[in-house]
């Protein structure tokens, strides 16, 4: 009897032994997959400092599309009151050179091809540790999905984002093979803006037509949107909307979702598809390639009133005679070689 | 969502791995194929429909095809492989036809012409259409019972990770363990994702950075001869094989985490001493699919049985066998050839093997008798090497014709072959001048070595993983990093990288 009940007590020990044996095992897998996990982000953190454009001085290197971000990002600190955001539409729109030279207006664009909200957010933070702009212009052609871009697609995009934001090695992986470039290659930009002076004419006739129906943006463009607005509260920039003329892109539903949305977030929204006629706009000249994106007279066109804009809705210095900028007047010179004389 | 993308194996795999461990065992093969579909709806949208329609004809095929009368039972195996079939062909190689069949009125001035139609091809039919006919024929042989349960069928058709490229499962490989449910197991995990890390380093390090090079070369053949087009012909071979076989250990390893153990799909082909050989190492499944479906009832079939009883009597032995060879191996590779795609230097590509390896048995009585002559063992290593040396001549020729847009690029290609073959352009910098840095070439080279190290031990049967698995924590957590950090550092993705997309899942 006694026997029998040693080995009940025998039995039971060690299937307790073997339970808590099983969860040692566990604990030790989890404690070895997070101590794993922890040393990745950790080498992943210091590669991406290491793969820096900037601390490399290799901004020009990276690619096409980050340049004007990477050289407004490694301007010396508190130089940029206007900084432009969007995708190519933002750096055929605006002529940061004009500004300066008609009225010393500290503009800047971090402009990409393609660039889409979430990198807008991400750019403007990043803007923001050095920089602070009284305004901040932001193209609105990013805020619509291209193509078959589909709600899924932008989370995918999004989170993408979020990882190279969070460890700049996958953005920048390739900085062993980079060279310098050549420096004759930034006398040809100024603080982001190049000289496009193609002409393709526009033969569609008028794109925007009167009608309350609205292309819906996704919920994350709307989630970024928010966030901007929530950065632009807490550094006291402020921020417009502006929409290029654009009719290859740009349609009164467009129109109609971009206004609801600057209402809504108290933004000031200018959409220059609705006065290209007080603008001067000739889309059988100021076109680069057929009504997706202004050329250089279309640009100067849409600044002058831009600047018209500002003016009146800001206060903006006239930085010209101000030392801290003299590095600005010497490329502006430099840059005034490459233009078109009247 | 490719399976070489940062989206598939870092979010898509663990949330499936998630919920397929949260879920009860009975229901796990459910959610296998729930997120099965998902994954084929977000690359292919309302094309899923094919994908139902042929789980549909295959599951009601292989219920009708288990009992009754043996005329019975052939009748409807038939309707249902053509109605595969026939989706495929529609699809695949309607365009095709008709364009040929036009071409051919037009020579004949005949005032008549079919319409020409391209058709949206929904992924992985090509895949998916052999391993649906594979499991008919085998209910039809009695080789498998006939599965009951349509979604553990529907699983095996749409399984994600080989809805793409393959491997072209057997039903008794896989539905088994798919159906299972079992537990996710640490051990399983690691070797998985070791195995899928193996892979990114094939294709993103290794193929995709060669992709460059191939494609300067033949988009500029014109501009091209000589040892060029060696590169062209070795460089596209090399990508070709890195592709694929990454793409395969990405699949295998995705697979190996749920504990699934799919069929390996290469084994070494550049070992191969013969082109048969290296059809038994290259693109495994798709070999061993046309063997079991083709090629032996072609064999077994009245025509070769009537040649067989009629060679007997009249013709020698090595008749006999040579054209019973021929009888059986010309569909197989005409099959072979219009499988990846419908384009005529596929259709060479195909027949191009079935000569090579005609040749290779007719010569096969003649080489044994030269080798006892002249004292030759048929295990010398000066020999084998020599024999492997000639396969890889087979192997780049064949890939150059297989790359080339039209037969006409590849003939162009191959009479340019022979025009000022100078060697020296292989050092005196012209390959610099096909997209490719030094450190580039460099980073190519290294891989290439590493991977070649590790195939020799596969060759060995020597299990890599499981050896790394035996090693100490910090020799482990050495190669894994090693592994994350060569992909990560030298792969060739995102700004200033064209995205390639896997070849093989435009078959």
């Amino acid at each position: 009897m006694q026997a029998s009940e040693n080995k009940k007590i025998e039995k039971k020990k060690s299937v307790n032994t073997e339970i808590a044996n099983t969860k040692n095992v566990r604990h030790g897998i989890w404690l070895r997959v997070i101590s794993f996990a922890v040393v990745v982000i950790l080498l992943l953190i210091a590669s991406g400092k290491l793969c820096d454009p900037i601390r490399l001085g290799l901004q020009d290197s990276v690619s096409e599309r980050e340049r004007y971000l990477l050289h407004l990002l490694s301007e010396p600190e508190e130089m940029v009151d206007v900084a432009i955001l969007g995708d190519s539409e933002s750096y055929t729109l605006v002529s940061t050179y004009q500004l300066w030279k008609e009225a010393g207006i500290a503009s800047y664009i971090g402009g990409q091809s393609g660039q889409w909200i979430g990198e807008s957010y991400f750019s403007l933070k990043k803007i923001l540790k050095r920089q602070s702009p009284k305004v901040l212009i932001l193209e609105t052609n990013e805020f619509f999905s291209r193509g078959d871009a589909s709600v899924i697609k932008d989370a995918a995009k999004s989170a993408q984002e979020f990882a190279r934001q969070m460890f700049p090695i996958l953005k920048y992986h390739r900085f062993w093979k980079m060279e310098p470039a050549d420096p004759k290659l930034q006398t040809t930009i100024f603080n982001g803006f190049e000289l496009r002076a193609a002409v393709a004419p526009y033969t569609g006739g008028v794109y925007m037509h009167a009608t309350d129906d609205r292309t819906p943006v996704t919920f994350i463009t709307r989630y970024y949107l928010d966030k901007i607005k929530r950065l632009r509260d807490a550094h006291g920039t402020k921020l417009l909307f502006v929409t290029a003329p654009s009719p290859v892109n740009h349609t009164m539903q467009r129109h109609n979702e971009v206004q609801a949305l600057a209402d809504a977030l108290a933004v000031p929204y200018l959409d220059l598809n609705l006065n290209t006629e007080e603008l001067g706009i000739d889309w059988n000249l100021d076109t680069l390639d057929g009504g997706d994106h202004l050329n250089y007279t279309g640009c100067q066109k849409a600044t002058a009133y831009l600047q018209r804009y500002m003016q009146t809705h800001y206060t903006l210095p006239d930085r010209r005679d101000d030392v801290r900028y003299e590095a600005w007047n010497k490329q502006a010179e430099e840059f005034e070689k490459l233009l078109p004389q009247p | 969502m490719a399976y070489h993308e940062s989206m598939y194996f870092l979010v898509f795999l663990p949330v499936v791995l998630i919920g397929y461990q949260l879920a009860p065992k009975r229901v796990r093969f459910g959610v296998l194929l729930f997120f099965s579909y998902c994954f084929y709806f977000l690359l292919s949208h309302r094309l899923i429909v094919y994908l139902l329609g042929a789980t549909t004809i295959t599951y009601l095929t292989g219920r009708l095809v288990a009992t009754g009368e043996k005329k019975r039972r052939k009748t409807i195996l038939i309707v249902g492989v053509w109605l595969l079939l026939g989706m495929l062909l529609v699809m695949k190689y309607s365009g095709f036809f008709a364009e040929n069949v036009n071409a051919l009125f037009g020579t004949i001035n005949l005032g008549l012409r079919l319409p020409v139609r391209r058709f949206l091809l929904p992924l992985g039919i090509s895949f998916y259409t052999l391993s649906a006919i594979g499991y008919m024929a085998d209910v039809y042989w009695k080789k498998i019972e006939p599965e009951k349960n349509i979604a553990k069928l529907a699983l095996f058709l749409s399984f994600f990770p080989i809805i793409m490229e393959g491997p072209i499962c057997m039903y008794s490989d896989t539905a088994e363990t798919l159906a299972k449910g079992e537990d996710i197991r640490s051990e399983n995990l690691i070797r998985g994702y070791m195995r899928i890390g193996w892979g990114l380093l094939k294709k993103v390090v290794i193929a995709d950075r060669l992709y460059v090079v191939v494609q300067t070369l033949f988009d500029g053949y014109a501009s091209y001869h000589g040892v060029m087009i060696v590169v062209a012909a070795v460089s596209y071979t090399v990508q070709l094989y890195m592709e694929f076989s990454g793409c395969m250990d990405i699949v295998i390893g995705s697979a190996e985490c749920f504990g699934v153990t799919l069929p390996e799909n290469f084994a070494q082909p550049f070992v191969s001493k013969n082109a048969s050989e290296f059809w038994r190492r290259w693109h495994i499944s798709l070999g061993r699919w046309f063997k079991t479906y083709i090629f032996y009832p072609v064999s077994m079939s009245k025509l070769t049985r009537k040649w067989n009883r009629f060679a007997k009597k009249h013709t020698s032995k090595y008749i006999k066998l040579m054209v019973a060879s021929a009888i059986a191996l010309f569909p197989v590779w005409v099959c072979n050839g219009l499988w990846h795609g419908a384009n005529w230097s596929y259709l060479f590509y195909g027949m191009y093997y079935f000569v090579v390896i005609m040749i290779e048995l007719m010569l096969e009585p003649a080489v044994k008798k030269l080798c006892a002559a002249w004292k030759i063992a048929e295990d010398a290593a000066w020999w084998n090497v020599l024999r492997i040396l000639k396969t890889w001549v087979i192997i780049f020729t064949g890939e150059l014709f297989f790359r080339a847009d039209t037969l006409g690029i590849g003939m162009h290609m191959f009479r340019s072959l022979f025009h000022d073959f100078s060697i020296q352009k292989l050092w005196d910098g012209t390959l610099l001048t096909l997209g490719l840095g030094r450190v580039e070439i460099g980073i190519i080279l290294v891989s290439l070595l590493i991977v070649g190290v590790v195939n020799h031990f596969r060759e060995q049967q020597i299990d890599v993983r499981g050896v790394i698995l035996q090693k100490r924590l910090p020799v482990r957590w050495l190669v894994y990093l090693a592994l994350i950090f060569v992909v990560l550092i030298f792969g060739a993705y995102g700004p200033g990288y064209q995205e390639v997309d896997l070849i093989y899942a435009g078959f």
